[in-house]
């Protein structure tokens, strides 16, 4: 049984325990801070991983991104302000209970769920990655190029309001990756005279250029919404309002069930993520509940829907990272940086070359929804009073200093730190004009990979792009991806239609 | 005002600015005419393709929205936070960077962090002085001297912590 040796390797030594521990605290506070996502507490924490063992640097980074995705909630429920973009639906409802007395029971459904979810998802990445990557390793350079096609085609169609911005986010990664020594015959492309280019742009740099420092200058210049001190509303005195009793966990089990696989299902696919998850299970807790009316005055059927299937897309898009080497989420994206910088070659073999390492990384996974799940079950409560005391004008300005002296850390050269600046300002045009983000870093993760893919595929066979058309997987993987873009279409027709209909009647 | 058709045509803009800085870079590209399949120029000349046409359409779908709400694009007092915080910040980056390589760590440090409280709205001695003091010193020790960073020598002022945390990482037991 893998995850046996995956515990024993992770309890082999300290480190990794005490850095999954300390992952877990982070994660819970970083994703409790509302404006610092996961994505960006980790992208300021990669340079630390160099100092670290690789399973421990595996393991931190796992454990925040798993423990941020519950702290987000602790915000949303008792400040009205989702900490991370995926505890949004879970503030529909947590807010009105917090308004009601009720945050104990809703931090607790919460944690709940959480784990559940979680859970859920982290035992399908350990029993079926393995078998997925087995069929994986069959295939070709031209059926990898199919599903990088595919990957670019949900990347660009689904996060956002606009096909084209994200599609033109998702080239935009892709044409940024091309900077550097062309893949096959090492031929200098786009390096603009500047040697540091040379090897293509840094990763590092370009993480905490557009994950963190955007996220700075996006606060800076709307100075306005920083949320300053929070009060807490007042716990109601009643103990049955403080806790989840036996009867509401069994009326929501159903919901938390459906949701997960929800959240699951959403997180193989990739770069669609926790923050569409949460609403769709929740839109579907609300369409299914036999109490509608209930739902935007404090269903708990709702917190519980939101967050089991926000949590659940935590495990899931680990599946198609360590199967086919595409992340499914930023955070397993920035997990992806990682192991590129610790030397680990990612994709269906990881399960030969680093069996007790890919263990040790899911055992940790497990060991860290237990310990937030206790520390969420009892101290929600204190984390959300901690955050409401430091003032958000505060932590911005640290943010940026540390931003600089980690992005220093990788190769200790001034022009990373320029070309940090640089990204930066341009993480923050893309938020401001609603550009995807998550997919212009996943795109240009997999660019290379998809470029060599598509030029290995031509050369081992004679009758040029004919050759997918003699792959039936790397067909499937194509129509796949425009099916979706197809669906998507429609989909933000309609909602136009429906936008339109609804203006006209208030009209 | 149609606040989302003007920063889509202004989005769109910006992107075949990069196409445009891009695309002459492409034609210097080498290309060895008896390599097989795609060679080293064919995959960007077909991302830049693809990127200028959507950009085009972008531009295109903004344009028409523009003119049907008369072409206003801009409020008055609209670019006043751009103004006054982004760009300083942004600015702020720059400089920092520039003076990291001139002083090395400490001083540039203490003065950009005292200047990002400053522009993010905080005032009085504790909060631009001391804190920044205080800060500045526990990075310079966690980052110099457990993580054991190097400082490239400054340009004008150079200075070696090796002395002393040298002795601080041989106490912590790191190598």
């Amino acid at each position: 049984m893998g995850i046996v040796s995956g515990f024993a390797t992770l309890f082999s030594g300290w480190e990794p325990v005490f850095f999954a521990i300390l992952g877990t605290a982070i994660g819970l506070f970083a994703g409790a801070t509302p404006g610092l996502s996961a994505s960006a507490a980790i992208a300021l924490l990669i340079p630390v991983t160099f100092y670290m063992e690789t399973l421990s640097a595996l393991v931190f980074i796992y454990t925040i991104s798993k423990s941020a995705s519950f702290g987000g909630s602790i915000p949303a429920i008792l400040f009205n302000t989702p900490g991370t973009p995926q505890a949004s639906a879970t503030q529909l409802e947590g807010f009105p209970l917090t308004q009601q007395g009720k945050q104990g029971k809703a931090l607790r459904m919460a944690v709940i769920a959480s784990a559940a979810g979680d859970t859920f998802s982290e035992l399908l990445l350990i029993f079926a990655a393995a078998y997925i990557a087995i069929y994986a390793a069959q295939m070709g350079p031209a059926e990898y190029t199919a599903v990088y096609f595919c990957a670019f085609l949900i990347l660009g169609s689904v996060i956002g309001d606009s096909i084209i911005k994200g599609l033109l986010s998702t080239l935009l990664g892709i044409l940024l990756a091309l900077v550097g020594f062309d893949p096959i015959t090492s031929e200098e492309r786009y390096t603009f005279n500047i040697d540091y280019l040379l090897e293509g742009v840094a990763l590092v740099p370009l993480l905490l250029g557009v994950f963190v420092l955007s996220e700075v200058f996006v606060r800076v210049a709307d100075r306005g919404s920083l949320i300053g001190d929070q009060a807490i509303a007042p716990k109601s005195a009643k103990p049955e309002d403080n806790r989840v009793s036996w009867q509401e966990f069994k009326d929501c089990a159903p919901v938390m069930a459906r949701s997960t696989g929800y959240g699951t299902v959403i997180g193989m696919l990739p770069g669609i993520g926790a923050a569409v998850a949460c609403f769709v299970a929740y839109a579907e807790a609300r369409r299914t509940s036999k109490h509608p009316e209930k739902f935007g005055h404090g269903a708990l059927e709702g917190v519980a829907a939101a967050e089991s299937a926000n949590n659940a897309t935590s495990g899931a898009n680990l599946i198609p990272l360590l199967t086919l080497g595409i992340p499914g989420s930023t955070a397993a994206a920035l997990l992806a940086g990682v192991m590129l910088i610790h030397g680990i070659t990612i994709g269906p073999s990881v399960f030969v070359t680093s069996h007790d390492m890919i263990y040790g990384l899911f055992a940790s996974g497990l060991f860290c929804i237990a310990t937030y799940f206790v520390v969420g079950y009892f101290g929600s409560g204190v984390i959300g009073r901690i955050i409401a005391l430091v003032p958000a004008q505060m932590i911005y300005p640290f943010i940026f200093v540390i931003c600089y002296v980690a992005g220093y850390a990788l190769r200790q050269a001034l022009f990373d730190l320029a070309l940090m600046t640089l990204f930066g300002v341009v993480g923050y045009l893309m938020k401001r004009f609603a550009f995807s983000v998550p997919a212009f870093v996943i795109a240009f993760i997999l660019g290379s990979g998809a470029e060599t893919s598509l030029r290995q595929a031509m050369m081992l066979d004679d009758s040029g792009l004919f050759v997918f058309f003699q792959r039936p997987i790397a067909l499937m993987f194509f129509g796949f991806g425009l099916l979706v873009i197809v669906l998507r279409i429609r989909q933000l027709r309609r909602q136009k239609g429906e936008r339109q209909l609804a203006a006209s009647l208030s009209e | 005002m149609n606040r989302s058709a003007r920063n889509d045509a202004i989005a769109g803009a910006i992107v075949l600015a990069i196409v445009a800085i891009f695309g002459p870079w492409t034609s210097e590209i080498f290309v060895d005419p008896r390599d097989p399949g795609f060679g080293a120029r064919d995959f960007p000349v077909g991302v830049l393709i693809t990127t200028a046409v959507l950009a085009l359409a972008l531009c295109a779908g903004a344009v028409v929205l523009l003119a049907r709400s008369g072409w206003r694009v801009y409020e008055p007092g609209e670019a006043a936070p751009l103004l006054r915080y982004f760009l300083p910040m942004v600015a702020l980056g720059f400089l920092y960077v520039w003076l990291l390589e001139q002083f090395q760590y400490l001083l540039p440090t203490f003065f950009a962090l005292t200047a990002s409280l400053a522009i993010f709205g905080n005032r009085g001695a504790v909060r631009l002085i001391a804190i920044p003091a205080g800060v500045t010193i526990l990075f310079y020790v966690l980052f110099y001297g457990v993580f054991g960073l190097n400082e490239a020598p400054g340009e004008i002022l150079s200075y070696e912590n090796n002395w002393y945390f040298r002795p601080f990482r041989t106490f912590l037991g790191l190598s």
